[in-house]
């Protein structure tokens, strides 16, 4: 084992500590890179999805299972690279995964945005009409 | 851990790790519906991943769910290696994202976050009481990380975030477990030196 080598082999087994796989306690020579390793424990933090998420996959999952999305049958898996999106065909013709809520946040961005410019065509329509009763209402009061 | 017997003379036995997956994996071939056992368990590393790889939480999410659909799909034609040629129902997941990672990468550029932004919204919501020293200090760890160049960054997010060992990374990686510890060690090497004043 070359020099290189077996310094990388200590901090492996002082990162093996600090992560907590290592059973019972290690005593650790606390040295420059074994402290960056103890920040970078801190600072990279397991991140969840959202749960909405978590489950609306699970429930796709479920759904895949339902449609006998028979695993004999499914595509063998391959390290090529695969299309995600859009459209990554998993199962019967037209089941894609772009669908429903699969880009919701950017859907929910879409419908926000098709709701302000909804609003924003309405409002004017809804004043012009406004304007056309009352002046309806007006010459017909008039008259 | 429980080793298994593999071997072509019972006096050469070639040792397997057990993997801790294999009675889901196993109930999962058997019952489609077992794999939500699977899927639970892994979604959470499976998605934090792809965030610290794209820094973008809609295309981790895109990624996740394409890893999953396609683990399940694959599932039935999974078999645990041995004999130089581990792999477990982690590794075997972990490759297939890191192969849909890459796809995804060469495929849509979407403009990752700034290292920054990320650092903040990491800390932010489960750490108020942070003080401002330990907040600057984790940003500059992690905008450290994210100037990794993108191999180096991979084995520190799959050792320090998913709590892989070298010999997992190195099976993902197809590196040896030497060569993905003396990637950490220098990975580390250059975090430090980014982080000095």
């Amino acid at each position: 084992m070359t020099g290189t080598h077996e310094t990388a082999a200590q901090l492996d087994s002082a990162i093996d500590s600090i992560i907590g796989v290592t059973r019972g306690p290690v005593a650790l020579e606390e040295t420059e890179l074994v402290a960056t390793a103890r920040l970078l424990r801190h600072s990279l933090p397991r991140l969840h999805p959202s749960f909405s998420f978590e489950d609306l996959l699970a429930a796709r999952l479920a759904a895949a299972r339902r449609m006998e999305l028979a695993p004999a049958t499914a595509p063998a898996l391959s390290v090529a690279p695969t299309p995600i999106r859009p459209g990554l065909e998993i199962g019967p013709p037209g089941a894609t995964m772009h669908d429903e809520a699969h880009d919701r946040r950017r859907r929910s961005l879409v419908a926000g945005g098709a709701i302000a410019s909804g609003v924003s065509l309405a409002l004017p329509i809804a004043g012009a009409a406004f304007v056309v009763w009352r002046r309806t209402r007006s010459s017909g009061g008039l008259l | 851990m429980f080793w298994k017997g593999r071997g072509r003379s019972e006096s050469a036995a070639v040792v397997v790790p057990f993997d801790s997956d294999r009675p889901a994996v196993e109930a999962a071939k058997q019952d489609p519906d077992a794999f939500e056992q699977l899927y639970r368990k892994y979604v959470a590393q499976i998605y934090s991943l792809a965030l610290y790889e794209t820094r973008d939480p809609h295309a981790a999410e895109d990624i996740t769910e394409g890893v999953f659909l396609k683990a399940f799909a694959a599932l039935p034609r999974f078999r645990e290696q041995g004999e130089g040629e581990e792999s477990t129902f982690k590794t075997w997941l972990y490759t297939i994202a890191r192969h849909i990672i890459s796809n995804e990468r060469r495929r849509d550029r979407r403009h990752p976050q700034d290292p920054i932004e990320l650092a903040l919204e990491l800390r932010a919501p489960d750490d108020p009481a942070a003080t401002a020293e330990t907040r600057l200090e984790t940003r500059r760890a992690l905008e450290a990380v994210m100037e990794l160049p993108p191999e180096r960054r991979q084995a520190i997010v799959l050792r320090f975030v998913n709590e892989l060992s070298a010999r997992e990374i190195g099976e993902i990686m197809g590196k040896s477990e030497g060569a993905v510890r003396v990637l950490i060690h220098r990975a580390l090497v250059s975090v430090r030196q980014r982080l000095e004043p």
